[in-house]
């Protein structure tokens, strides 16, 4: 170091050196706890104050009339879009959850964000597990999960607190394969996709697979191995199709079950996301794997799928509108209401054993909205601003962002819009919840 | 801080000692971000090592449906990828590091091949992933595999129904990812090497292939271990890359043509869809087992290779 050569002496080189690791300490320091979601919530208080006269606004507006929505939806649009002198003050919403819904959500924030322009809602698609640990430690004012709580999540959740589990959206799950040569839709019943997928049924040609088909079918079905692939990351979309191979087949309920995890899949290739199973199918000639109908809708003619069969005996092939049908039937009896009539909900289950509606298709499932029913109690960590806005969202997503709008919603994008039932089962969840004593909305 | 008069030799004491704190307090600083880091994945897995204890490395079920989390299949797919990888990419980037220290001629080209060869490490892993899928899965699946399963098909090996998607095509993918890493540290470590060693064969008479077989590799020998060791922790190491073609079976593989699952690519598929506990804890446990992995790897091979180097000014 020659220090009286260039004149710099040591120390203001130590000083320089004791600098940078000040600036760079502070700065990780500050990125470690400025991330915290809490933080966040609480810079919104300051606008609770000029919220209050606004609310009346809100109330009288009735942004959902429930009374007539059912009727004419469009009318509800209408009456949104006329209403803009009063938008709802500036708030943020924090969302998060699973992934399934993700692209919808995306739809569904971005049309909104022109429908109440103040309001800005985020989400985050960090998985169904992730969703359930945000509500319950207050991170999302709504949280997110294609399956309801499990019992050990309920009495992780803040002592005297009621979650409200609301279904917003849906999925339909396919057999989708890759058979070169034939068109047909192939037939299936749960206990068959069981055996394929646990690896007892290793051929195309199998007795067991002919016997299900038309005559000409069966004859042209090829005499080769069956490549099997499945998703390599947990999702919704396997919970649902494994909750129906469970309820199919005992060995598979056995040995594998059912998970918003990843799953010990007995044999096949893990590919990632539905967009890889997708590749993968469509790449691999006498493949199958299962496929969420959304990504079918998007991408048709790339991959032909099969027909489930559901309990009434009938041979359904997926659309939108046999899988909000099965929704339909699987809230004939209304939403559970308590915590362990939630965990064991499943509209799969709910339809299983279901011999009256015969068009239904049975690997149907929701996906839900988690949310507290008193916003102002201290654990949902939500202003008064914040539960105006994520009411007033949720309240949109299920009446207006179905399917039956003109704009960017449910349908267009291949998610079988909540049936009628449901949304006026929802729109009563939602008129439950409270701030402060008053209904929010 | 008193300040210096110009000319005087050594007269700041207290400006170097204030530089040898801030050094120092910046060395331990990184230590104490390795031995934190080592800490809180510790915690976050001691429910999982209090569970399972040592059955988490030797069992074989991995089924977060049952809450049951073993990590052999894992573990192996790890090591064999990484082993397949190594085998392959020793020869190439030796020869790449050889040509590139010992060809005397042709300077100019040796400086460009060496830039060429660094990029590769450039290039990011998923690109890797991706090239893997897209171009290599297929090429594996329609002339690689089939060829190696009909006349390798005797040995366990190779008998298994080749798709593409397995344990091979991810060593392939490992070893073009580990022959930049192998190769600069190897072509390093040759010119670390003597000349007087050169020249002491050469006035004997030998041939320039006879040279560096007989008096520059087995000098280089430590180093160019090290060098592999390093390529090693790498492989190891790799996520994005190895996820997208390696197959993610969860069973016991077979053969190297069935598909298989690494420890990284677990941590990403399993990641985000944990809802207890139980699985988060698993979860970094693996991430405890994988940073310990390449932790001991890492330091070995910077060990040998130091050693080889120290006497020089090539230090690694």
């Amino acid at each position: 170091m020659n220090v009286n050569k260039t004149g710099i002496s040591g120390t203001t080189i130590g000083l320089v050196v004791v600098l940078i690791v000040v600036v760079v300490a502070a700065g990780a320091y500050i990125a470690m706890n400025g991330s915290g979601g809490t933080t966040t919530i609480t810079q919104n208080n300051t606008t609770t104050n000029t919220v209050v006269t606004t609310n009346t606004v809100v109330s009288t507006n009735t942004i959902v009339s429930t009374n007539t929505q059912t009727q004419t939806k469009t009318s509800v649009v209408v009456s949104t879009t006329t209403a803009s002198s009063s938008y709802l003050a500036t708030a943020t919403v924090n969302a998060g959850g699973g992934t399934l819904v993700y692209p919808l959500m995306q739809a569904w924030i971005n049309t909104y964000s022109y429908v109440q322009p103040n309001i800005q809602v985020s989400y985050s698609a960090v998985g169904s597990g992730k969703g359930i640990s945000g509500i319950t430690t207050g991170l999302y004012t709504i949280g997110e999960s294609d399956a309801p709580l499990s019992s050990a999540q309920y009495s992780a959740l803040p002592s005297g607190s009621t979650l409200l589990t609301i279904p917003i959206s849906d999925s339909g799950i396919i057999p989708a394969y890759n058979l070169p040569g034939i068109t047909a839709h192939l037939n299936f019943t749960g206990n068959l996709l069981a055996e394929i997928f646990y690896g007892s049924i290793t051929m195309w040609n199998d007795p067991r697979i002919a016997h299900l088909q038309s005559a000409s079918v069966a004859a042209q079905l090829p005499s080769h191995a069956i490549q099997v692939y499945h998703r390599s990351d947990g999702s919704g979309t396997m919970y649902g199709f494994t909750q129906f191979l469970s309820d199919s087949n005992s060995t598979w309920k056995a040995k594998v079950g059912y998970s918003t995890q990843t799953l010990a899949w007995p044999v096949g290739i893990g590919c990632l996301h539905n967009a890889g199973v997708a590749d993968c199918i469509a790449t691999t000639p006498y493949s199958i794997g299962p496929l969420e109908i959304a990504y079918e809708i998007a991408n048709p003619n790339q991959i032909n799928y099969g027909a489930v069969q559901n309990h009434y005996g009938n041979f359904i092939v997926a659309n939108l509108t046999n899988i909000s049908q099965a929704l339909s039937a699987g809230v004939k009896n209304g939403l559970p209401s308590t915590d362990a009539q939630w965990t064991a909900f499943s509209v799969i289950q709910a339809t299983f054993n279901d011999t009256s509606d015969k068009y239904i298709y049975p690997v149907s499932t929701f996906t839900y909205a988690l949310v507290y029913q008193d916003l102002s109690a201290s654990y949902a960590s939500t202003s008064q601003a914040q539960a105006v806005a994520a009411l007033s969202f949720l309240s949109w997503i299920v009446n207006n962002g179905q399917g039956t709008s003109s704009y960017s919603s449910g349908a267009t994008l291949g998610y079988p819009p909540l049936p009628s039932s449901a949304v006026t089962l929802d729109n009563q969840l939602l008129a439950s919840i409270t701030y402060n004593g008053t209904p929010v909305l | 801080m008193t300040a210096s008069p110009k000319g005087k030799r050594g007269s700041s004491s207290k400006g170097d000692l204030v530089l040898k704190a801030a050094v120092g307090a910046a060395a331990i600083g990184v230590v104490a971000i390795l031995v934190g880091l080592g800490i809180e994945l510790t915690n976050g897995s001691w429910l999982s090592i209090k569970t399972f204890g040592l059955g988490f490395i030797t069992g074989s079920t991995w089924n977060p449906a049952f809450d049951i989390f073993n990590i052999f299949p894992f573990l192996l797919g790890t090591i064999v990828t990484s082993a397949l990888a190594l085998l392959l990419g020793l020869p190439i980037g030796l020869g790449v590091a050889i040509f590139l220290s010992e060809r005397r001629g042709f300077r100019a080209g040796a400086t460009v091949l060496g830039s060429l060869v660094e990029l590769l490490a450039a290039v990011p892993s998923v690109i890797y992933g991706l090239w893997g899928l897209i171009v290599l899965v297929p090429f594996m699946r329609e002339y690689v595999e089939p060829t190696l399963k009909t006349y390798l098909g005797f040995t366990q090996l190779f008998n298994a129904a080749p798709f593409g998607l397995d344990l091979l095509t991810a060593g392939v993918v490992l070893t073009i990812m580990i022959i930049p890493t192998i190769s600069a540290v190897s072509r390093d470590v040759l010119n670390a090497v003597p000349n007087s060693q050169r020249e002491a064969m050469y006035s004997l008479g030998a041939t320039d292939w006879e040279v560096i077989r007989k008096a520059v590799l087995p000098y280089a020998r430590s180093g160019i271990f090290g060098a592999t060791i390093l390529g090693l922790g790498r492989a190891v190491g790799e996520t994005m890359a190895v996820t997208f073609v390696v197959g993610n079976a969860t069973a016991i593989p077979t053969s190297l043509i069935s598909p298989g699952y690494t420890l990284t690519s677990l941590i990403v598929n399993q990641f985000g869809t944990t809802t207890d506990p139980l699985s988060d804890a698993a979860l970094v446990e693996v991430g405890l087992v994988l940073f310990m992995l390449a932790l001991v790897i890492n330091f070995f091979a910077r060990a040998l290779v130091w050693r080889m180097t120290r006497s020089t000014r090539f230090r690694v």
